[in-house]
């Protein structure tokens, strides 16, 4: 089972403070963070396979650079973090992910709106039947976490 | 275009050519002018130029114009189209083409014919006047709102939506113009047929030679020249050039055969912006680009300033029904259009709908310029009779003002409200901050060069260093806290430096190109991937950043991003 709370993200601004409060409680749970950013399809599934690949690349960077600020910034340099980066449907790569790397915790970093589900309550429920840990959801405030 | 001042005019010791350059040595230091007060109150400068000429033409005739159609189309829009498409880049084009030619292609066709059908049942002109009407007021002119984009920090994919329908429908309104007047004339039986064989000829001979002489001049000759004077000199004799030929073609084969010579200006520098850029040295980039920059703004300058002098307020007063009648059609007419054929875009391309903000946007931004002024003046007597020419005329002048008056001064709020500009003044604080650290940074530089110089003793040198790293400390601090209270910023900040990476990455493989370090095979295949890697920056910042559809209702339980 690896030791790693789940971030994850489907694109959106504001996640700044989202992402502070997921990798303060990685390093207080004394648990590594894995940044799941998820290309879903509604918003990527257009583009060719070459410059997909272009694309994820680049947010990879952008994404790593993003988590090194971050760690400085609250000074926990030590946390062990990575991204991967997925394509393709938003649920079932949670779900995906979580089985086969055996992940323990899963939190919802300020979701933006995505195609096909009406409310964050309906993807969340929808997410949480498939995936068997626990779901969290930080919302853009940052204020706290709504659990499961 | 015969523009002079009218003490010229009526004095016998000065030529004729003397009167004209001042006149336009005069209209020059008016733009200059205008410029630096529309800069210093951000206020559309295109827009500031057709207020100054109104009100030069309302005080008294200071400078009389008697606008050529020809001097507008073939001296003018061939630079502004030229610029334009230099800075368009391909793969946003491409990623957008369904919605740009929808409404370049269906929207005009439409347009014309919808317009063209309310002028004639209200206005009571006759149905092939009508639809000339329809026809050349299709042709939107955004150079007043792309200008506004840049300053208000518009998403990038809007202002590709404007610009690249602006490009193709003008082309659209010049075929469709062409045929109604054509028709109007009756030299040859009009038929739906033979409308639209005539549109594809007329467009795909543009587009060939557009594409053969761009080809020519970005992938050979850019390619093997290097010396920025002969390298620019060459697209601006592109730019003429391509539009020259594609409307004379048939004087080359002895026949009446014209092509469409802004589809081929416009694909001529797509080529030049997308694959000949790319041939050339930094240095020549940064000449062309200085040229292209000066020389539109010089025409811009005219263009405008000679829409506002052209501009009777007596005649629109007269045919104030008429000029009402085309201002709302228009704008009901492009409101439908705009909001219609984004439903068909997206039913076509669902993963890439345009948000209704994007659509709002469109729908005000349909500003109208010189096309539409050059295609009325082409309108005599000999086709319509002159009542008609004259109602044609202001009606067309009446939504060129209206739409330059109203709708280029209102679409900054109409894009606040929206939320389109929102982001623009966290930006610019952010911008302060960081300029305030370069700035210090300089000047603490250059004390230590002055100490180390020994043209300032070394005690001052050391002593205004420390003040300036002081400053710089501050600086650091109120950056901080600003993104601190704007984390969007963050990521803002990290984008925009991956970019300026790449650019001076870009540079460094140019500098190596340029020594012949690498094979240009290699350089061709790192200059494509740069160019992705920059367009995939373009294309997160649009898609994972922004937020494009409305955000989860706050009462569902969850969070919406900012």
């Amino acid at each position: 089972m690896a030791d790693e709370l789940v971030y994850v993200s489907w694109g959106g601004t504001g996640r700044g403070a989202t992402l502070r409060t997921a990798m303060e409680r990685a390093s207080g749970s004394g648990l590594g963070l894995l940044y799941l950013a998820i290309l879903d399809d509604a918003s990527f599934a257009d583009l060719e396979a070459s410059f997909l690949a272009v694309v994820k690349d680049e947010l990879g960077w952008l994404l790593e650079a993003q988590l090194e600020v971050t760690k400085t910034q609250l000074g926990i340099e030590e946390l062990p973090v990575r991204v991967l980066i997925r394509g393709g449907d938003v649920v079932e790569q949670v779900a995906d992910v979580v089985t086969t790397m055996g992940e323990t915790e899963v939190i919802v970093g300020a979701p933006v709106p995505l195609a096909g589900h009406e409310s964050i309550e309906s993807l969340m429920d929808l997410i949480r039947s498939r995936v068997p840990v626990p779901v969290d959801l930080i919302s853009a405030d940052a204020e706290g976490l709504d659990s499961t | 275009m015969s523009v002079q001042l009218l003490a010229a005019q009526e004095g016998d010791q000065v030529s004729e050519f003397i009167a004209q350059e001042s006149a336009v040595v005069l209209m020059l230091a008016i733009a200059a002018l205008v410029a630096v007060v529309a800069k210093r109150l951000r206020f559309p400068f295109t827009v500031a130029l057709v207020v100054v000429g109104l009100l030069a033409s309302v005080l008294g005739e200071v400078v009389s114009v008697d606008v050529s159609p020809d001097v507008i189309l073939f001296l003018l829009v061939p630079p502004l189209l030229f610029e334009a498409t230099l800075q368009l880049p391909w793969p946003k084009l491409r990623a957008d083409l369904v919605p740009i030619m929808l409404f370049a292609l269906v929207g005009t066709a439409v347009g014309t014919l919808a317009l063209g059908a309310l002028v004639h049942v209200t206005v009571s002109v006759p149905w092939t006047a009508a639809f000339a009407f329809g026809a050349l007021i299709s042709a939107t002119d955004p150079v007043a709102v792309i200008a506004l984009f840049k300053t208000l920090g518009a998403p990038k994919r809007l202002a590709v939506l404007v610009e690249g329908e602006s490009l193709f429908n003008d082309a659209v309104a010049v075929v469709a113009f062409g045929l109604a007047v054509t028709a109007a004339a009756g030299d040859e039986p009009f038929t739906l047929t033979g409308a639209v064989t005539d549109f594809v000829v007329v467009s795909a001979g543009g587009l060939g030679i557009g594409l053969i002489l761009g080809y020519m001049v970005s992938a050979v000759f850019l390619a093997r020249v290097d010396d920025p004077l002969i390298e620019t000199s060459t697209t601006l004799a592109l730019a003429y050039g391509s539009f020259l030929l594609a409307e004379e073609f048939g004087i080359l084969i002895g026949r009446d055969l014209h092509f469409s010579g802004i589809l081929a200006v416009v694909t001529a520098g797509l080529m030049v912006g997308n694959v000949g850029m790319h041939n050339t040295s930094p240095s020549t980039r940064l000449t062309l680009e200085h040229f292209w920059e000066l020389l539109t703004f010089v025409v811009n300058s005219m263009v405008f300033l000679v829409i506002g002098l052209a501009i009777s307020l007596d005649d629109l007063a007269e045919h104030f029904t008429a000029f009402v009648i085309a201002i709302v059609g228009v704008l009901v007419l492009r409101a439908v259009l705009i909001h219609g054929l984004s439903a068909v875009a997206a039913w076509a391309q669902p993963n890439r709908t345009i948000p209704k903000p994007y659509r709002h946007v469109m729908v005000w931004a349909g500003l109208r310029g010189a096309i539409s002024l050059a295609l009325v003046l082409t309108l005599d007597n000999t086709v319509f009779d002159q009542d008609t020419v004259d109602t044609l005329q202001v009606m067309t002048y009446g939504v060129v003002l209206f739409t330059l008056l109203i709708q280029g001064t209102t679409i900054s709020r109409l894009m606040e409200r929206l939320g389109l500009a929102n982001k623009i003044d966290t930006e610019l604080t952010q911008q302060r901050h960081q300029a305030r650290i370069y700035m210090a940074r300089a000047g603490q530089t250059e004390m230590a060069r002055l100490g180390a110089d020994g043209v300032l003793f070394n005690d001052m040198a050391t002593s205004l260093s420390r003040t300036y790293q002081r400053d710089i400390a501050e600086h650091m601090s109120n950056l901080r806290s600003h993104i601190t209270g704007h984390p969007e910023l963050e990521v803002s900040m990290l984008l925009q430096a991956r970019r300026d990476a790449l650019v001076v990455e870009r540079a460094a493989l140019n500098e190596v190109v340029f020594s012949g370090l690498i094979d240009p095979l290699v350089a061709n295949e790192l200059t494509i991937e740069l160019d992705n890697r920059m367009a995939a920056l373009d294309l997160l910042e649009e898609r994972w950043e922004s937020d494009p559809l409305p955000t989860f209702d706050a009462g569902s339980g969850g969070g919406s991003n900012g």
